[in-house]
This record gives structure tokens, C-alpha cells and sequence, in this order.
């Protein structure tokens, strides 16, 4: 018996010691230096929002090589300088697992070990919030990643935060009127909810605005943020006397909840509407169940027939990875370019020049037309498509899933400020 | 108060109480019978889940995805029998526990390594596609199947442990080792087999929620602790108790969901606890079973 | 199961070692790489840890839920610090141990009747329970899956004067003081005939038993002391980061701090400071090396496991014996 335990004992210690040997950790450099700035990217690699995590990293990875080299869109928007201020931008990409706690411990390791200009990313509102603290605290600039709620400008805004994606909101205002023209105006809705801030501000901005159409809500079925099995809940909402189905799933809950739909028999009985639909959330239910979905996304590829920008950055980021962007990308790409923007005009890559700047709202033209943060709230004033599922046969290509049905102008459907909640805390 | 959302939530307390009773049996078997609680119980269950998928992404075939798995979680069993566990039945339980859940991160963490963090699907084979109607209630075809399988190989161990002769032979190593040596059977071999077979039933379990969960590196640490509860209240060691464990578990899971949704994960602890406190010994257990 | 004699070494010898060491952490974490905001970290978890050590290594009691006192004190602290009900850090950091230790001595009344496997399934209950309910009917405290983002740095008014921690430097000061107090008590208690009863429960619970203690009794102190060390370090865990978060309530939370104890050497007191070092720092130092990074939990598990079965008593465990041996071999 003490032989078999020793040789295991060394055994497993020295493969240990292999594996830790192999990977010696040398001290950590940090990356920023004179002649260089370092951006701290946090992408969901890992959990649940770990597909558009994906292809928000890309679309930081399009825009700093691009800005570094002065090409595409960034070169257009910055008049082909490179860099920044004469600085090349360095960057480093952590995982953050779609959890809070890992994004603040890598986010706070980029400002305090890496010396951070400027930190981003994030794909859900619980990163985003617990990052938007950290900027405040420690007064570095976060540019948000994907985040929905309304909270991250509403009562959780920052001054050291500025948030691009439209919130629930915009995206409820825009969508319900076209969704009451469509489907009428005397539907029964159930809604499916994941219990965290951005589930709860989407279901509720909903509710207001389809109310106000005449819809009645008949229940709202709320689930635990992640959640793999959908039963109790789909029995839940098979079971509840309604004819539409709103999903507030996101990323892989978006698209299991949806899928255990159809086999509760759920999508047969109810049409679906995804009031913001996750960039693979297609991919991942398949062209079938989305065919006549209604929904809205921040940003599709269809909309280069709208803005020659749009067109420039689906070509460079195509190019680049072989596959289209989608909307994570959007955002992380057009942050970037107003954040470069921004420190031209401040002539400083400091936060609080580039904050003042920033707030100033100076509109640039993007991949969707002109964009600008409102200095009340931080919040990007951005137009809302809104988008329908096609048919499989209509599709021209295995990532057409979407007609844009309208382009809402984001000055309409804005959450008028003394409204949300926002007081930003001084510099 | 909806008959009919009340009916449709038990038939799904049934749904998820069949997979929790699978894995809770392979748990009871290995505590009941060896003395031994395995914590790598949900990292085999992950294990089995992950070769099923990879066999079945590459065949198409959900049952020789569904072999894969049996193999995987066996050949695990026996491989952590034969390493480790067989040097620490005479150590104390603290140990044992330790060890468990020491090999439970080393399995799921070689997981991670090998197939990344990622989730993977894994798609309802073509013969579980489809809505059944059951009385009235509209339930997905794959997981009334799921019962019917569960309840199969329940019957199938059932008989194996209590009318056949290896079963005799493994009961009777367990309660008098010394005398079932004397009589010229390999103990320790069928020390090994049982653990093996417990592994084995948490992989097929693994292979058969894959389509109702998200395969990835983490999917066992519920199940593990869900199957916790489970023989707690069935009572360990009991065959019966595992089933009735995990029956009653599924049901609270199902109806605290349509009832009181803010409260249903923390009832079903609630429903451990106090078990352990008023009947330690779970609905079916035997007092005294150390 | 770690049953071996206890010698202290002369206290006021192992107290300035461990103050020498407390100041030159800092340095030695930026030498390694790290910075001071890791040793941080390090000394969270060991404040953790020593409660811990006190139930397992000292009176082996195994609980997989000490993360539901963790969780427990740093939220209540966190609370009351941000909805700034008490600016005052050390008081909401006490109000949040005591509410941890509350917690510890109704679970531990519950739970202390049961030895061995169940003993560990019921602290494992109650654990996933306190992280379920903090999760969802406590939302509005808790802030649920999102937790409590922008608990405000440690800020001590001393009526004279205010210290305030906003620096890395100075959080780590106001922590390590923590620790270091934190020690010294827990060495008080081991070396205690308290602490002496709960050696002989570790050793033999029916001989401490028939000796007349209410080892019952004793347990559920002991139980009760480790969850307010628990409460303690989640206090810290929210002034620190900034943000208090779900994960602190988690089942994971519960499994790393016995692997951190085990791997430094439960039943040595520095044991969980050991182990947290070799933990935190292997995270921190291993995932920029893209190659492995995904592994380091892998390796401290083959460690894990390897010290269990040979090495029980850690990496502490471990060098005391080679001393041992040494001195034995020169005498």
C-alpha cells in the first residue's frame, strides 16, 4: 500500500512540477511606455455571452491594428494618423468568464500592474456596472462593452463610463409601435426573464412601452442568470393563456431557452418577439425558429446598404477573419474610433481631458450614420434597427437572417434624462 | 389554482427526478456498498457527457454516442479505483472526501483544458424530436424517452444487484469482505467493479441530460450537489430511496418553479437540511451505516 | 486524521517573524511579478483560512459551506458601508463579522450533530442555500447576480483625525494589521486549554468525551469562531476590490479555501497563508502564459491530491518535517 501511495505521491507532484516548470513565470512587464499606450480589453471568453464575447474581441483587435496603421475606418475617421497622439497602442485581452468578479480583478490588474490609459469590454450588465465602479474609483476611462439596461446609465452611471449600445429604452420605445403594427394591438404577452439588472430593465421597458400600444402583459417568468434547463419555466409560460412569446434570454440562455421552447410546443402556440436578439442567437436556434421572429439588433452587416462606413469596416473586418462582423464588433470598433477621436481633439490621452471632450458630443460618422454620447447620462444616441427573420429559402448567405425592417433615429426614442435616474459624480 | 399547470409541472418533476435518480443510484451504490462518498461523482457524470458528444459529433449516432459515454465513465471508475481509491477505505472520511473532490477538480480541469471553457451543443437525436400529447399536456417527446431509459436501466441494475449471483457476491463482499475472500473471491476486484458501475451509471446520466443542459467543463457541479440532496432524503445506500430521492427532489424543483420561483433553488436545500436534521438517515435509509 | 503534537515556537519569536514578513511582503510580491495588491489578496484569503484551519486542522471538522459566512459578512459590511448607514469601516466590518458568526452558531447548532460525510453534506446544504437566497429573495440587498459594485474604500475615523485606505499601499496596511491580529488571537485560542480540548476531540472524540467534555459544545465554538474569521475576510474582500461580489457565497469559494488550507498544511496555523500564496500567485503568474494558462487549477488539483495522499500535512507540513529531520541528523 505505502508503495503504490508513494509512486502515485511522486508521480502526480512531479507532473505538477513539469506542467509549473514549463510555464515560468517571468515578471510582468508592463506594456505602456513612452512611446506607447496600453488598452485593457475584457472579452467574455468563457460562460454563457462567451459567442459575442468572441466577436466583440475581434472588433477591438480590427480597430487597434487599424488604428495603429492609420487604414479603414479609423484612418478615415482620424485622417490616416496613426496611433495615438504619436503613441502606438498596445493591449492586452482577459477572460472574464461572463461573471463580475473575474472582470473587476483583471480590470483592476490592467489599471494598477498595467497602467491602463483607457479599459473596455464586457458583454453583460453585471460585468459592465461592477467595471463602471471601478472606473469611478481608481478615474480611468471605461468605454462599456455590450451592456442593455438601462441601469448602466441610469442609476449605476458614471462620470469615468460611457456606454455605446442603445438601452432598453430606446429599444422598447422603437420596437413596440412596429410590433403593434405588425401583430395588432390586442396581444396577450408572456415574457421569459433572466434575473439580473438587464433582464429585469428590458422586461419592464417592454412592458411600459407595449402597454401603451394595448397589449396586455400576462405574466412575466423569471429565471436565474445562467440557467441550462428551461422546463419549469416553459411549462410556466405553455400554460399561461397568451399569444406571444417575448424572449429576454441573452447569448447561450437566449438560445437554449429558445430552443426547449420549440420542444415544449411553446413557439407553435405563440409568436416569438426577442427584444434584443444576441449576435449568434440566429446561428444558434437555426434559420427556422427564427423565420418570423420580430426583434431588434444593435447593428447588422445589411445595414452597409445604408452607411459607406458600415460597408468599409464589414470589408476590412471580413478580410481580416473571414466571416462578417456582427454587432458586438460594431460597438467595440466604433468605441474605439470615438475614444481615438476624442484624445485628437483633447490633444491628452488623460481620462478626465478626454471625458470633457467626449461629453462635448461631437457627432462622427460611423457604421451607423452619426453617432454621439449625450453628456447627461454618457449614453450614445445611436438609431435602433429594427429586423424581422427571414424565410430559409430568402437567405443569400448562412449569416443573412435578418430583413431591417426600419432604422428608428436614436433622437426619438431616448430616455429623456431627468428620468433615468443619472447623476453623475464629478471628475 | 390551474389543474392542468399543475399536472404538466409534476409530469416534469418526473422529467427531472429520472436524471437525478440515475445519478443518485450510482452514488448510493458506491457509499451504500463501499462505505465511500465519491465528491468526483458529477466530474465522472461531466466526463461521460463529453465522450458521448465527441463520439456523437463524430458518428451522428446518439446510442454509440451514448456507448462512448458508458465506456468513458467505466474505464474512469476503474482507472481512479485502481490508483487512488483503493488505498483510502481505511482511512477516514475526511480524507475520502478530500481526495474525491481533490480528483474532481483534476477531471473537470483536463476537461477544460482539452475542449476549452466552451459551450458545446449537443442536438436531440432525430428520434427525440417532437411535442407528445400526455393526457392533455403537451411534453417534449426526448424527455418522456428519457423517463422511459431511466426507468429501464433502473429495473436492469436492480435485477443485476438483487437476482443474479455477482450481485449476491457483491453484497455479500460487502458486509463480511473477509468471509467472501475465504470462499476464494476476489474482494478487491469487486470493490473495483462496483465503483466502476456507479461511475458508469453518472455517465450515462451525463450522455443523457447533454441535450437538456449545456455541455461544458462545469455542467456536473449542480448535479453532484443536486445528487447530494437526493440520497440524503432517500436515505443512502437505498436503492429505492435513490428513486423516491430523486422523484421528490425532481418535484420540488418543478413545483417551487411554478410556484414560488424566487425560493426554488434554496427550498430544495432547505429539504436537505432538514432531512439530515430530523431523519439523518433519509426516508429509506439504515441507522448506523457509517 | 492530522493527529501529531503541537509545538508552538516561542510566541514572541513566531509574532516578529510573521510582523517582518507582513511589512516585506509588498516587496517580495513586486520581486515575483506581482504587486501589493495580490499580497492583498493573499492575506484575505489566509484571514479566511485561519478559521478554517481552526475547525479542520485543529478539530477536524471539514465544512464545505464556509463560504456562506465569507459571503455573509462581506455583504452585510458592504451594505451598510455603501448605503453609507455606517461610513465607518472598522464598525461595519465588525457589525458584518458578528452577523457571520450569528450565522455560525445557528448552522452550527443544526449541523454539529452529525460527524464525518454527513457533517460535510449539511455544512454543503447550508452553504448552497445562503448562496440561492442571496441570489434571488435578498436581491435587493444583495444585488443578486450582479452583487454590490462600489463598496468604498476603508475610511477610519478616529475622531481626531480620518485614515483613509484609498491608496493600494494603504489598503494592504489596514489588512495586514487585520491578519496580524487576527493571528495572534487564533495563536492565543490553539495554545489555549480550549484549544487543548479541541486537539484531544481531533485526536479522539470518545476520549474527550469521556473525559467529561461537552465536545458539542466545543465544536459549536470552535464552528462559531471560524465563521466571524470568515465574516472578517469577506468584509475585507468589499473594501478591497471595491465590489462585493455573488461569487463570495459560492460552492467554488467553500472548495478553495480547504484546498488552500490543505495545500499550505491545516493544523499549522500559517498553513492557509502558505497555501493562498502558492495559489494566488500560480493564477496570476500562469494565465499570461497563454500556452497554460487555463491549467493552473489543474496543477494545484494534481498537488491537491498528491498531498492528501502522501504529504497530509502541506507544503508547512512538509518543511517542518525535513527540519526536523535535519536538526535530528546534526544532533
Amino acid at each position: 500500500m505505502a508503495d503504490s501511495r508513494r509512486t502515485f505521491l511522486t508521480t502526480s507532484l512531479g507532473a505538477a512540477g513539469a506542467l509549473a516548470a514549463s510555464g515560468f513565470p517571468f515578471p510582468r512587464v508592463s506594456l505602456a511606455a513612452d512611446d506607447s499606450l496600453f488598452l485593457g480589453l475584457l472579452c467574455d471568453q468563457t460562460g454563457s455571452y462567451s459567442a459575442d464575447g468572441e466577436d466583440l474581441q475581434k472588433g477591438y483587435e480590427l480597430a487597434i491594428e487599424e488604428l495603429n496603421a492609420g487604414t479603414g475606418v479609423m484612418g478615415k475617421v482620424l485622417g490616416g494618423k496613426k496611433g495615438v497622439l504619436g503613441k502606438k497602442v498596445t493591449y492586452k485581452i482577459a477572460d472574464t468568464q461572463t461573471k463580475p468578479d473575474p472582470a473587476v480583478q483583471r480590470a483592476t490588474e490592467f489599471i494598477t500592474q498595467d497602467k491602463a490609459t483607457m479599459f473596455t469590454g464586457g458583454v453583460s450588465t453585471a460585468e459592465v456596472i461592477a467595471m463602471e465602479k471601478i472606473a469611478q474609483q481608481n478615474k480611468v476611462l471605461f468605454m462599456t462593452g455590450a451592456s442593455g439596461s438601462n441601469d448602466t446609465t441610469g442609476k449605476d452611471c458614471q462620470r469615468y463610463a460611457f456606454r455605446s449600445q442603445c438601452d432598453a429604452y430606446m429599444v422598447s420605445k422603437a420596437l413596440a409601435p412596429v410590433l403593434a403594427a405588425k401583430l395588432g394591438k390586442k396581444r396577450r404577452a408572456v415574457y421569459l426573464v433572466p434575473d439580473y439588472s438587464y433582464g429585469h430593465s428590458l422586461a419592464d421597458s417592454m412592458k411600459e412601452f407595449t402597454e401603451k400600444e394595448g397589449w396586455t402583459t400576462v405574466a412575466q417568468v423569471v429565471a436565474p442568470f445562467p440557467t441550462s434547463d428551461y422546463s419549469s419555466y416553459l411549462t410556466n409560460i405553455a400554460n399561461a393563456n397568451a399569444d406571444t412569446f417575448v424572449n429576454i434570454e441573452f447569448g447561450n440562455d437566449g438560445v437554449s431557452s429558445t430552443k426547449q421552447a420549440a420542444q415544449f410546443g411553446v413557439l407553435k402556440k405563440m409568436q416569438l418577439v426577442v427584444p434584443n436578439i444576441s449576435t449568434y442567437f440566429a446561428d444558434g436556434v437555426g434559420a427556422e425558429i427564427m423565420a418570423g421572429v420580430y426583434g431588434t439588433l444593435p447593428w447588422s452587416f445589411r445595414l452597409q446598404e445604408r452607411y459607406p462606413m458600415a460597408k468599409m469596416f464589414v470589408e476590412s473586418f471580413t478580410k481580416k477573419f473571414g466571416i462578417r462582423p456582427r454587432w458586438t464588433a460594431q460597438i467595440a470598433y466604433d468605441q474605439i474610433a470615438i475614444w481615438a477621436d476624442a484624445c485628437y481633439r483633447a490633444k491628452s490621452i488623460a481620462s478626465a481631458d478626454v471625458i470633457k471632450v467626449l461629453e462635448e458630443g461631437h457627432p462622427i460618422e460611423l457604421s451607423l450614420g452619426k453617432v454621439y454620447y449625450r453628456a447627461g447620462d454618457h449614453q450614445q444616441v445611436r438609431p435602433v434597427p429594427i429586423v424581422l427573420g427571414k424565410k430559409p429559402e430568402a437567405m443569400q448567405g448562412k449569416d443573412d437572417f435578418f430583413d431591417i425592417l426600419e432604422v428608428v433615429p436614436g433622437e426619438s426614442v431616448m430616455q429623456p434624462l431627468n428620468l433615468t435616474g443619472c447623476t453623475l459624480p464629478p471628475v | 389554482m390551474d389543474l392542468h399547470l399543475i399536472a404538466a409541472q409534476l409530469l416534469n418533476g418526473v422529467a427531472l427526478g429520472a436524471i437525478l435518480a440515475l445519478v443518485a443510484l450510482g452514488l448510493t451504490i458506491v457509499f451504500g456498498l463501499l462505505g465511500f462518498v465519491n465528491f468526483a461523482h458529477g466530474a465522472i457524470f461531466t466526463a461521460g457527457a463529453y465522450g458521448g458528444w465527441v463520439i456523437y459529433t463524430k458518428t451522428g449516432s446518439f446510442v454509440i454516442g451514448i456507448v462512448a459515454a458508458l465506456a468513458t465513465a467505466f474505464v474512469l471508475g476503474i482507472v481512479i479505483e485502481r490508483l487512488l481509491i483503493r488505498s483510502y477505505y481505511n482511512r477516514p472520511p475526511e480524507d475520502q472526501i478530500l481526495v474525491t473532490f481533490g480528483l474532481a477538480i483534476v477531471i473537470v480541469e483536463a476537461i477544460r483544458g482539452i475542449f476549452t471553457g466552451q459551450t458545446q451543443t449537443f442536438e436531440t437525436p432525430s428520434w427525440g424530436n417532437g411535442v407528445l400529447n400526455v393526457a392533455g399536456i403537451f411534453y417534449p417527446q426526448y424527455r418522456l424517452e428519457v423517463i422511459a431509459v431511466v426507468a429501464v436501466t433502473l429495473l436492469a441494475i436492480y435485477l443485476l444487484i438483487y437476482k443474479t449471483k455477482i450481485g449476491l457476491i457483491v453484497r455479500a463482499g460487502i458486509d463480511d469482505p473477509l468471509v467472501v475472500s475465504l470462499l476464494g473471491i476476489n474482494v478487491k476486484r469487486t470493490f473495483m467493479f462496483v465503483f466502476a458501475m456507479g461511475a458508469a451509471l453518472a455517465g450515462l446520466a451525463g450522455v443523457f441530460d447533454s441535450p437538456l443542459l449545456a455541455v461544458n467543463p462545469d455542467m456536473g457541479t449542480d448535479v453532484l450537489v443536486q445528487s447530494f440532496v437526493v440520497i440524503v432524503i432517500g436515505g443512502v445506500g437505498s436503492f429505492g430511496g435513490a428513486i423516491v430521492g430523486g422523484l421528490i427532489a425532481g418535484e420540488i424543483i418543478s413545483l417551487a418553479t411554478a410556484f414560488i420561483p424566487d425560493y426554488s433553488q434554496a427550498l430544495l436545500y432547505v429539504a436537505m437540511a432538514f432531512v439530515l436534521i430530523v431523519r439523518p438517515q433519509g426516508l429509506f435509509g439504515v441507522v448506523g451505516r457509517s | 486524521m492530522i493527529a501529531r503534537p503541537w509545538r508552538l515556537t516561542h510566541p514572541r519569536t513566531a509574532l516578529a517573524v510573521m510582523a517582518v514578513f507582513l511589512a516585506a511582503f509588498p516587496t517580495l510580491m513586486s520581486l515575483l511579478g506581482g504587486d501589493v495588491t495580490l499580497a492583498s489578496r493573499v492575506l484575505i484569503l489566509a484571514t479566511f483560512g485561519l478559521g478554517v484551519d481552526l475547525i479542520f486542522g485543529f478539530t477536524g471538522l471539514l465544512s464545505f459551506g464556509q463560504a456562506a459566512f465569507y459571503g455573509t459578512g462581506g455583504f452585510v459590511a458592504g451594505y451598510l458601508m455603501l448605503q453609507h448607514i455606517v461610513p465607518n469601516t472598522l464598525l461595519a466590518l465588525a457589525i458584518g463579522t458578528v452577523a457571520a458568526a450569528l450565522c455560525g452558531v445557528v448552522i452550527g447548532a443544526l449541523s454539529l450533530r452529525q460527524v464525518g460525510v454527513y457533517f460535510a453534506m449539511l455544512t454543503l446544504a447550508f452553504g448552497e442555500l445562503f448562496f440561492f437566497l442571496e441570489n434571488s429573495p435578498l436581491r435587493a440587498f444583495t444585488g443578486g447576480e450582479s452583487g454590490l459594485p462600489g463598496v468604498p474604500r476603508a475610511t477610519i475615523p478616529l475622531g481626531f483625525t480620518t485614515i483613509d485606505c484609498t491608496s493600494a499601499i494603504g489598503t494592504y496596511a489596514f489588512i495586514a494589521v487585520i491578519y496580524f491580529l487576527g493571528y495572534l488571537l487564533m495563536r492565543r485560542i490553539i495554545a489555549s486549554p480550549f484549544g487543548r480540548v479541541l486537539r484531544a476531540i481531533l485526536e479522539n472524540p470518545e476520549r474527550a468525551a469521556a473525559s467529561g467534555h461537552d465536545t458539542l459544545r466545543y465544536k459549536l465554538v470552535a464552528f462559531t469562531i471560524a465563521a466571524a474569521y470568515a465574516g472578517m475576510a469577506g468584509g475585507l474582500l468589499g473594501v478591497f476590490q471595491g465590489y462585493m461580489p455573488p461569487d463570495a457565497f459560492g460552492i467554488d469559494t467553500s472548495g478553495e479555501i480547504i484546498v488552500v488550507t490543505v495545500i499550505g498544511g491545516a493544523g499549522t496555523l500559517i498553513g492557509p497563508l502558505v497555501g493562498a500564496f502558492v495559489w494566488i500567485y500560480l493564477q496570476h503568474a500562469l494565465q499570461n502564459v497563454s500556452a497554460i494558462a487555463g491549467i493552473w487549477k489543474l496543477i494545484l488539483g494534481l498537488i491537491f491530491v498528491g498531498l492528501i495522499t502522501g504529504f497530509r500535512r502541506g507544503i508547512v507540513g512538509g518543511v517542518t518535517a525535513l527540519l526536523r529531520a535535519r536538526r535530528k541528523r546534526t544532533a
